[in-house]
């Protein structure tokens, strides 16, 4: 009890020192006729929230900032690999707050050294991090950047397992590392699992060799929050009625009549009856949540007509590839976008025009005298005032929508060839939109972090898809038009439901993506999500378990563009800036979601899920796309090496 | 070494610590001129604030926070912080989807809001009267034209009816 009573005192004592109070320093001495500590004497420190309220005074020396870094970073370097691989992960936001403490403490010269000093660290991982770190040298630019106040208001998710999880803390309380302490405590979210837990997150990389690879990640929730955020359920079946069971049920029909005509034989003699066919409609289906108009009962029948017609992809089967290149268009072209029959071709170019190719038209056109060769019927059509970012004609095929840097979007009729309606909503350069597979809605992704739904016939946005911390890079429909996704450069994909416009799904794993998310593509079931970054992995998420199940590493550079062949899936095309389509086989995937352990025993009849690369001719791949009859639509610009400045 | 101005070295120097190596020589002129433009204005409009405060154009900091606060900062948009953003999502998306305005076929707005919307509206002259003396003076060779003319000018009494009910319309 005594020592209790001391210890209160004693630290009363220490912060009316700190906070130079000493008038009431000496009375309070007087009266409970104890002495001052003097600095060699220590107190056990107990609680956390003891140490933010004594803020000793050497906290506000600079120098104390690189001491504890550069302990820090020493630590880890020499602490065992079982561990390194995970306390590493705690370095980059560390240096970040380090950074910014200095910063709001007014100490510019410091906090620069500070950042010149240790920025080698993470330059290969985080460079775009670091070129804004770069810009923020002063308080005031710290309170009005964007990246400064998210990172200040938002904790980063971090896993560690329990050993390292002491481990660090140890070290910290040891070496009295105060200020990592009290960063830690107030910046970064750590959760503690136990080691089987982790085993299940360790899922094995294709061709991945730095396989222990983490990176800090910030989504703006806590883990909490995630996990009941991805434990919703939400309705991934196809909408009853689809087009794919109908084609289904067709071709299981004409299978069985085949066998019956073959088992009528021997049921002519044996009398037994013949069997009745019935359609098995997977459980999964689900009815459309959001009011659309439906399709014609003529281009209904259209799409069943030409997707029973489809060849299916496989291992075995690989799909043919029509390859669409584009001449004389280097850094004109933005976007490319090929209509699923075949018939359009359509781009947005960066001059803010938009032309359409019309591939049916030029057979009725006359041969021209000169060449004996039949003109191809394009468009050209202006109305943007910045560049076109993105492009996309809708499935009913009569017509496209533009998005672009002026903030806008239009709707332009292939029939009448001029625009028909603009789309007023974000204010800053739109970077993607998609259209529902049934028509009639439309998403866009912009800049300002959001992602908005619109129909054709709106004049303001229906939905606000606001959660991503950083702009929304690509936006993609779910087939059963109830759900979009949408890939941001915060390195996160999330998942949102049309109907109440809330987020479904986070996609944010530390080891996924490294790079902002450029591209995604749903498998024609609407089980799966891939999704493809800047650096060229690409990660496949099972929506319904809401979980990783491979990660394919084959791309060197940005991917621009991917797709599913259709009706089963078994395919993955994906096509990148490196000049290569690479075709994956999901179907393997699919069997072989795999963790650590399996791959170690199956190593030696590891199949390749890479099933083929084909390298195009200087051309980076703009748009890849499954036509109904699987075969690939692939189109680029051919680019010479000829760097700008001495383009003729 | 001396004869690159102290401004483009400035700017060069800007460049260098925002980690740019690579740029057209022309950038630099761009963001000085940029940079002039920026200080100009808000020092013009500073110095009328000072004025206003009868300080005789010695411009105080206050005057140029004022100046940038209400007219250069509305020039460079930032984008919206998350919490305003979520307020405005949850406004928009607490409304229910609106049933579609048609069934088949394109489906557009109102006409006030396409680009399909005529944007002109014809004007017409008050329909002629037929004057008997004209018909009098029709020469005989003319008679053959007479009837094609008779069906003109009804054809243009029915188009003008027409245009002038477009303009109530329009009205």
């Amino acid at each position: 009890m005594l020592n209790l009573e001391k210890l209160i005192n004693y630290r009363v004592m220490k912060y009316l020192e700190n906070n130079q109070m000493y008038g009431t320093l000496n009375t309070f001495e007087n009266e409970t006729s104890l002495t001052r500590l003097t600095n060699n004497q220590r107190i056990e420190r107990y609680n956390l929230v003891e140490l933010i309220l004594f803020d000793p005074q050497k906290l506000l020396d600079p120098q104390f900032y690189f001491n504890s870094y550069q302990s820090l970073k020493n630590w880890i370097n020499t602490s065992l690999k079982l561990f390194q691989d995970e306390l590493r992960v705690l370095l980059y936001p560390i240096f970040l707050h380090c950074y910014f403490d200095l910063i709001e403490k007014q100490k510019n010269e410091r906090a620069l050294e500070f950042f010149h000093k240790f920025k080698h660290d993470h330059l290969e991982k985080f460079p775009t991090e670091l070129g804004l770190l770069q810009s923020i040298t002063t308080k005031r630019q710290m309170e009005t950047n964007n990246f400064a106040t998210t990172t200040r208001s938002k904790k980063f998710n971090i896993i560690l397992s329990s050993h390292s999880f002491e481990l660090y803390f140890t070290f910290l309380q040891e070496m009295e590392l105060d200020l990592l302490n009290k960063i830690t405590y107030k910046y970064l979210n750590i959760r503690v699992i136990s080691s089987n837990e982790l085993r299940r997150y360790k899922i094995v990389d294709d061709n991945d060799e730095t396989e222990g690879e983490k990176l800090a990640l910030m989504t703006g929730e806590t883990f909490e929050e995630i996990f009941s955020i991805n434990s919703q359920k939400i309705e991934w079946g196809l909408l009853k009625n689809c087009i794919e069971d109908r084609v289904n049920e067709k071709r299981e029909r004409e299978l069985f009549e085949k066998k019956e005509r073959i088992l009528a034989i021997t049921r002519k003699r044996k009398r037994t009856k013949a069997k009745q066919f019935v359609f098995q409609e997977p459980l999964n289906r689900t009815n459309s949540l959001i009011p659309a108009p439906k399709l014609t009962i003529q281009e209904n029948n259209r799409r069943i007509e030409e997707l029973s017609l489809s060849i299916d992809a496989g291992e075995n089967n690989l799909p043919s590839i029509c390859m669409f290149t584009l001449f004389n268009s280097q850094n004109k072209v933005n976007s490319v976008d090929i209509s699923k029959d075949s018939r359009y071709i359509t781009i947005g170019c960066s001059d803010s025009s938009v032309r359409y190719w019309d591939l049916t038209k030029q057979l009725e056109k006359k041969k021209s005298k000169k060449t004996n060769k039949k003109p191809d019927f394009s468009k050209v059509m202006h109305g943007h005032q910045g560049e076109v970012y993105s492009v996309k004609i809708s499935p009913l095929n009569h017509s496209f929508v533009s998005v672009s840097q002026d903030g806008t979007a239009r709707l332009w009729s292939f029939e009448t060839d001029h625009c028909l309606s603009i789309y007023n909503g974000h204010n800053f350069p739109i970077w993607d939109v998609d259209f529902s597979p049934f028509g009639y809605y439309f998403v866009t992704g912009s800049m300002d972090k959001t992602a908005m739904l619109w129909s054709t016939d709106s004049e303001r946005p229906h939905r606000l898809f606001v959660g991503h911390l950083s702009d929304v890079d690509c936006v993609k429909f779910h087939p059963n038009s109830n759900y979009v996704a949408t890939g941001s450069s915060d390195r996160t994909v999330r998942l949102w439901s049309l109907s109440d416009g809330k987020c479904v799904r986070i996609f944010a794993d530390m080891k996924g993506h490294k790079s902002g998310i450029t591209s995604l593509a749903f498998s024609p079931d609407g089980q799966l999500l891939a999704s493809g970054d800047e650096d060229g992995v690409i990660c496949l998420w099972d929506i319904g378990k809401s979980m990783r199940i491979r990660k394919f590493n084959s791309h060197d550079n940005y991917i621009t563009c991917m797709d599913f062949s259709v009706l089963n899936g078994n395919i993955l095309a994906s096509g990148s800036v490196d000049n290569t389509v690479k075709i994956w086989n999901v179907e393997l995937a699919r069997k072989n979601p795999i963790d650590i352990q399996r791959s170690k025993i199956l190593k030696h009849k590891f199949q390749n899920v890479l099933l083929k690369t084909f390298p195009t001719k200087n051309t980076p791949v703009l748009h890849l796309g499954f036509s109904m009859r699987n075969i690939l639509h692939a189109s680029g610009v051919m680019t010479s090496d000829i760097p700008n400045n001495q383009e003729f | 070494m001396s004869s690159v101005p102290n401004d483009t070295r400035a700017i060069k120097d800007i460049l260098s610590s925002m980690d740019v190596q690579d740029y057209d020589p022309q950038v630099v002129l761009q963001l000085w001129e940029f940079v002039h433009n920026y200080a100009s204005e808000v020092l013009d409009r500073a110095s009328s604030y000072a004025k206003h405060a009868n300080r005789s154009e010695n411009i105080n900091e206050q005057d140029i926070k004022l100046a940038i606060k209400n007219h250069v900062e509305m020039n460079f948009q930032k984008i919206p912080p998350n919490p305003f953003l979520f307020k405005l999502a949850q406004e928009r998306n607490s409304l229910p989807l609106r049933i579609p305005r048609g069934k088949y076929g394109i489906i557009l707005p109102e006409d006030d809001n396409t680009t399909i919307k005529p944007n002109y509206s014809i004007i017409t002259k008050p329909p002629k009267k037929k004057k008997k003396s004209k018909k009098k003076r029709i020469n005989k060779t003319q008679t053959e034209n007479q009837p094609q003319q008779q069906q003109q000018q009804q054809q243009q009494n029915t188009l003008n009816n027409q245009n002038e009910m477009e303009i109530e319309k329009d009205n």
